[in-house]
């Protein structure tokens, strides 16, 4: 297993949202919850946008519990990825949720299900840590 | 029974399965899944994961037994979870190494058709040894991509 640090940089063929990333979460009760999301976007070296569609029970426990993990595939090479992530902001507008509005249209496309993406809120988290799995 | 009926079938489709557990600190943790057998009688499922996925599973299950399982059907994104109390885990025996390598030959098929690598598909996730984890579902969600997911679907009336 390599645990050498890595950079957000290293793995961006990883967050182009080609495969759908996998995130868990933790109630504060302790009870684990795990589902899919559409996309990780890079914001920058180190902070991740993730798309706050429809995962309701994500939303709330990373609004009382602030950890969250995602784990990203690159779809060059399959290498996975677990991002441990803090939970800082969520953003309705401005550059990173218009961009990542527009990236989540384009996968509704490729994957004929336009209408279900509607993208509510760019979530903004902190990068604790970046390992290959 | 917690599990709709319905979902027997369900489960035994080729589904994209992922695990997660909690330590008590509430750092989440996921496990890649390499297949699930569910005993409807029980509402028991037996999660099937390479070991080397499960180390810091293990550690959050001996502080706080609960674990999640989430699976979703490729071609829809129908997908549900199962939460409820850890059981056990232990080796996997040979029949079931065959099992999760079948299963992991059709997931890999679904997902060559839609243009991706199986061969680096099941590179990235078929690894021996496997273990195979025993939970009883308590709760169900419907994880399927609309409005309103999410929610805890009722439990069938006995």
């Amino acid at each position: 297993m390599n645990r050498k640090e890595m950079k957000l940089e290293e793995i961006m063929s990883a967050l182009q949202g080609v495969i759908p990333t996998i995130v868990a979460t933790s109630s504060a009760d302790h009870i684990p919850n795990v589902t899919y999301i559409s996309q990780v976007y890079y914001v920058d070296e180190g902070h991740v946008a993730l798309s706050y569609q429809f995962f309701n029970k994500t939303i709330r426990n990373v609004r009382e519990n602030p950890l969250l993990v995602a784990i990203v595939t690159s779809p060059l090479d399959y290498k996975l990825y677990k991002l441990k992530l803090l939970y800082r902001e969520s953003q309705t507008s401005g550059e990173i949720f218009e961009n990542m509005e527009i990236q989540l249209e384009a996968l509704a496309h490729v994957k004929r299900k336009e209408g279900i993406f509607k993208l509510r809120a760019a979530d903004i988290y902190e990068v604790l840590s970046i390992e290959e799995i | 029974m917690v599990v709709p009926p319905g979902h027997v079938d369900f489960l035994r489709q080729p589904l994209s399965f992922w695990l997660a557990t909690a330590a008590l600190d509430n750092t989440p943790e996921v496990i890649k899944c390499t297949g699930v057998l569910f005993q409807p009688e029980t509402d028991t499922f037996t999660c099937f994961a390479p070991l080397k996925f499960c180390r810091t599973g293990f550690r959050h299950l001996e502080e706080n037994p609960v674990m999640a399982l989430v699976g979703v059907e490729l071609y829809t994104y129908e997908g549900y979870q199962y939460k409820g109390p850890y059981i056990s885990h232990r080796e996997c025996s040979t029949g079931e190494v065959a099992f999760q390598l079948a299963y992991m030959k059709q997931l890999t098929d679904i997902l060559h058709s839609f243009g991706y690598s199986g061969p680096g598909y099941y590179k990235a996730y078929v690894h021996h040894p496997f273990v195979a984890f025993t939970f009883r579902a308590t709760q169900v969600f419907d994880q399927s991509p609309k409005s309103g997911t999410g929610g805890e679907l009722a439990k069938p009336a006995t």
